[in-house]
């Protein structure tokens, strides 16, 4: 099962186990009482795709730890959701935390599930767009490569070919001189099925007919 | 070539702010004005896709938060900013759930930390569109190397 993963941040015991029973059926949820536990799971932990925090906690302000975050887990995006709100926290939220959306307490399950839903899409959108780029580098040096060694094949093929006018030799890059099946038969994809021309045909049996009947007069006489 | 790093569109009601806006800012980016929502649009259409657009809140007509939703809808790669002499709490909820905006920023600006957030923008709509540019030369390498190949096969 490989269900997103949210991390919830928010110093209100009642809060984080509403969370986690409002939406552990369709989500993996980790939990953070503070600001300093939320940075230890986000360093430990791997693809988080969204995180919500509250505004007002003890120690780090939620728009800090979300800041912070863009450091630790800069593909996670991120959501605030607070109580009451001073303009100055909202524009911390905008300007430092780069929040994707901001939620008001008490919040309504519909419109949070909306938010996370979008925000779960678009981290995936951006994941799958991630994905796709590293894919598509992959298989264009893949592509790059073939093609090298497909132009080293022909360039051996198409070039001249110093050949022995008497006793069929080919002599390759490196000054050595090879039988003509060798030296095809190790550049290139050619595989040999063996048979006999009918010249040859005609100049082997004749040998071979005229032992025969040599043999055959001696075992006469 | 232009040596400016980037198409930066502003729009506001007040002309003061415009030209303010444009003599801060135009040595390092090449400046469009507007003075309404309507007519930032007309612009849009006619001049094309911008890095960045920066408008003002409050103004006759449409909002900048309705203006940046407008143009979250039609250029989805465009940066968008707003700047306001107001902070008013539902205004600054809007722009971040509606118009998706970048930074909000309040009015008078402090010119060192606009000019820093500008260049931020645009920089980062440059990666995103080198990105772009990135895959769909991949793609093009990659049927031409198919081609070849295939061409070597015959």
């Amino acid at each position: 099962m490989n269900r997103p993963h949210l991390l919830y941040i928010d110093d209100e015991e009642i809060n984080r186990s509403n969370f986690q029973q409002t939406f552990a059926d369709e989500y993996e949820i980790l939990l953070a009482a503070s600001g300093e536990e939320a940075l230890e799971i986000m360093a430990r932990e791997e693809g988080l795709s969204v995180i919500l925090s509250d505004q007002r906690m003890p120690g780090m302000s939620g728009a800090e730890v979300l800041a912070r975050s863009r450091e630790l887990v800069p593909n996670a995006e991120r959501i605030m959701i607070t109580g009451y709100s001073e303009p100055e926290d909202i524009m911390a939220a905008i300007n430092q935390g780069q929040v994707y959306r901001y939620i008001l307490k008490p919040w309504s399950s519909g419109e949070l599930r909306i938010a996370i839903i979008q925000a779960v899409e678009r981290y995936q959108l951006k994941q799958e767009n991630r994905n796709l780029l590293s894919a598509l580098a992959a298989k264009n040096a893949e592509l790059e490569e073939l093609v090298r060694e497909r132009t080293m094949e022909l360039k051996k093929l198409q070039s001249l070919l110093p050949i022995c006018s008497y006793c069929r030799k080919i002599r390759d890059d490196k000054n050595a001189w090879h039988e003509l099946e060798d030296y095809l038969y190790k550049n290139t994809d050619i595989v040999f099925t063996h048979g006999i021309c009918p010249s040859c045909y005609d100049k082997e049996m004749a040998e071979h007919v005229t032992l025969l009947r040599q043999r055959k007069s001696k075992e006469k006489g | 070539m232009n040596q400016k790093k980037g198409r930066v569109l502003y729009v506001d009601d007040e002309e003061i702010n415009l030209i303010n806006f444009r003599e801060t800012l135009c040595d390092d980016f090449e400046i469009f004005t507007a003075v309404s929502g309507q007519e930032a649009l007309l612009l849009l259409e006619r001049e094309g896709e911008m890095a960045l657009v920066v408008s003002d809140q409050r103004m006759p007509g449409m909002t900048g938060i309705d203006l940046l939703t407008e143009v979250r809808r039609l250029y989805p790669d465009t940066i968008r900013m707003i700047i306001s002499a107001y902070t008013e709490i539902h205004e600054l909820i809007e722009a971040i759930n509606k118009a998706e905006v970048y930074r909000y920023f309040v009015k008078p600006w402090k010119e060192d930390q606009l000019r820093l957030s500008i260049g931020n923008a645009v920089g980062t709509y440059a990666l995103g569109q080198e990105i772009k540019m990135f895959v769909e030369q991949g793609r093009k390498q990659m049927t031409e190397r198919l081609r070849s190949l295939r061409g070597d096969n015959q």
